[in-house]
């Protein structure tokens, strides 16, 4: 449902012609100012870099059990194989350090793809929302109030249990049900610039409405758009470890941060490394992405309020 | 002038309830026939056969819809598969619990977070306004389900202090709630220490200095009263996204609400109490957002149209 609230402030600063958003060097410097950004980055980066070269890079093999060496405590060394477990073992005797590289594939790429799906639909369904206006902007927005009367989770949770719960079909429903946050932003921007002058004047020298939306209006309305896809990324992370949690996510016995801690509830008085090491690569992932995301904010979009 | 607003609210949401009718709706036939959904896979044909006409599933989509809203509207969702009972009846009966932790939620967010925000504003870059500030992002970085894991972890079974599990008196009620509570203490603690910044750099505070007011009373007096407003709204949002969060902390706690009778209708193929739990929830979520709404007009005269 639309709240005053959720309106914005029109932009300040307008950049007619240059798709550029802002110039290097100062991203550079806010940068090198932002300490939690700079440790975030690199965190970041080293997780997408270890779980691209999971294979390589994890000791165990994340599906391989062994029967006689479950439940094993960090630092300790399998009796039958010899194997040295980091961070333990699970119920069935896997390691967990393995699977929680593997299980950072499935989140990073799920949060990625999902983000990559729902920022494109978003930001053109808010163009065409705010700048072609009545009958199409109502309908669009309409079905925003609908789509936004669900808890995402829930419309997830029910949208996956029908469809079937697959890695792709995740993906498609964050996807497509992310565009809302996106469109409303865009809208409100495109808004308060389609009527300036600088898109007159595009229009008089006889620019196709295409032509203006993509050329001219888009460059200026995409800063708030970079801020919020960053920060979606750490929320569909959350989301899609929620999924696994209620076992309507990634199914066993593909590794899954989510469904490694739902495994783990059971077994709480006994192995705490189960539900620890799994939740503490999620808050690692979501926490580096956030402060990514202040920082972008800091830089792109300084007059959003601090929330 | 004030009910222009809110019938134009009002009109909106019985619109988006509407809305919300047809989505519960279509979600059951988005992969076809729901019969192979509901029953297990070893019915056999004649079963399916009978299952389909029964649920009226043999008909066309149209008349499926029609019958559908008709019943809806008279709050007849169907017998729940699993318990043979009217499945809104069942999620009626659940909601007081869900409803009671959310409240409790909101009461710990509420009472933590105002203090902590004013007390970050108002001694700003001191080592309580960086520790909440921190605490406040690693609160909002946490899925919920993690935090209710480790807090049963070491609350319940480290020092065996409060129940992991059920419900009862109020010791079964705080994990629970404080697991719920903190993504929002985290939002509303960083939202009134930015309007309270805001609000303590303006100039009527000055005045109010200057008159010889004492700090404490210019900070809690005057500054708090204006930063509330967005403050206000925030938890009447937030109030409506709990109904999410706590689908998950019910699953973790095992806490009899509407959030734990969803997940289980869901994994033993139940949908009548599917349908029936997600178009209550809905339903809730689009109450009080135009709650929130209708407050905004009463507490800030300027938003009247």
């Amino acid at each position: 449902m639309t709240s005053q609230l959720a309106e914005r402030a029109a932009p300040t600063e307008l950049t007619a012609v240059t798709t550029r958003v802002v110039g290097w060097r100062r991203v550079a410097r806010s940068l090198g100012h932002n300490r939690m950004a700079i440790l975030g980055l690199v965190i970041l980066i080293l997780e997408v870099a270890v779980a691209t070269a999971a294979p390589l890079v994890a000791p165990h093999d994340p599906l391989l059990q062994v029967r006689s060496e479950r439940l094993l405590g960090p630092g300790s060394v399998g009796q039958e194989s010899g194997y040295r477990y980091v961070l333990g073992t699970d119920t069935l005797g896997r390691d967990v350090l393995t699977r929680v590289i593997y299980g950072a594939r499935v989140s990073l790429a799920i949060g990625f793809l999902a983000v990559a799906i729902s920022a494109p639909l978003g930001v053109v369904l808010g163009l065409v929302s705010g700048y072609y206006g009545r009958v199409v902007d109502d309908v669009i927005m309409r079905i925003a109030d609908i789509q936004l009367a669900f808890p995402f989770i829930l419309l997830a949770m029910a949208v996956v249990a029908v469809l079937g719960a697959t890695a792709r079909n995740i993906v498609l429903v964050l996807g497509v049900s992310g565009w809302v946050l996106y469109a409303r932003v865009v809208r409100s921007d495109v808004l308060s610039l389609a009527n300036q002058d600088f898109v007159a004047a595009a229009r008089v020298t006889g620019c196709r409405d295409r032509r203006i939306i993509f050329r001219h209006i888009l460059p200026n309305v995409l800063s708030p758009v970079i801020v919020l896809a960053t920060f979606a990324i750490a929320y569909m992370i959350l989301l899609e470890s929620s999924l696994s949690f209620l076992g309507l996510g990634v199914q066993p016995p593909t590794p899954d941060w989510g469904s490694m801690l739902n495994d783990a509830r059971d077994y709480m008085a006994t192995a705490w490394w189960m539900s620890v090491f799994p939740g503490v690569a999620i808050v690692l992932t979501v926490l580096s992405v956030n402060f990514v995301g202040d920082w972008l904010r800091d830089l792109l979009d300084p007059r959003e309020q601090v929330l | 002038m004030i009910s222009r607003l809110i019938a134009r609210r009002l009109v909106l949401s019985i619109f988006v309830i509407l809305g919300v009718t047809v989505v519960v709706f279509v979600v059951i036939h988005l992969s076809g026939d729901p019969t192979g959904l509901m029953l297990p896979p070893e019915a056999s044909e004649a079963e399916i056969v009978q299952f389909r006409h029964q649920m009226g599933f043999d008909q066309p989509l149209f008349v499926q819809f029609w019958k559908f809203f008709a019943h809806a509207v008279r709050g007849d969702f169907g017998q729940s598969l699993q318990y043979r009972e009217p499945a809104l009846g069942l999620v009626l009966e659940r909601l007081p619990a869900t409803i009671q932790l959310t409240l409790a939620a909101l009461f710990v967010a509420v009472a933590a977070a105002i203090p902590l925000g004013v007390v970050s504003a108002v001694k700003r870059n001191s080592i309580v306004d960086n520790a909440a500030m921190f605490l406040a992002l690693f609160g909002q970085s946490m899925p919920i389900f993690w935090l209710g894991i480790v807090l049963i972890l070491v609350v319940s079974v480290r020092w065996q202090l409060l129940p992991s599990s059920g419900a009862g008196g109020i010791q079964y009620l705080i994990l629970p709630g404080l697991t719920l509570g903190l993504y929002t203490t985290a939002r509303i603690t960083r939202l009134v220490r930015a309007e309270m910044l805001e609000v303590l750099g303006q100039d009527y505070l000055r005045t109010a200095r200057a008159k010889g007011l004492r700090g404490r009373t210019v900070v809690w007096r005057h500054a708090l009263r204006n930063a509330m407003l967005p403050v206000i709204t925030m938890i009447g949002l937030e109030a409506g996204s709990m109904l999410g969060g706590a689908i998950i902390t019910e699953t973790v706690f095992a806490w009899p609400g509407v959030g734990q009778l969803v997940v289980g209708a869901i994994f033993n193929r139940d949908y009548p109490v599917v349908q029936a739990a997600v178009f209550t929830i809905a339903v809730m979520f689009v109450l009080v957002n135009l709650g929130v709404d209708i407050l905004y007009t009463v507490i800030d005269p300027r938003v009247r149209p």
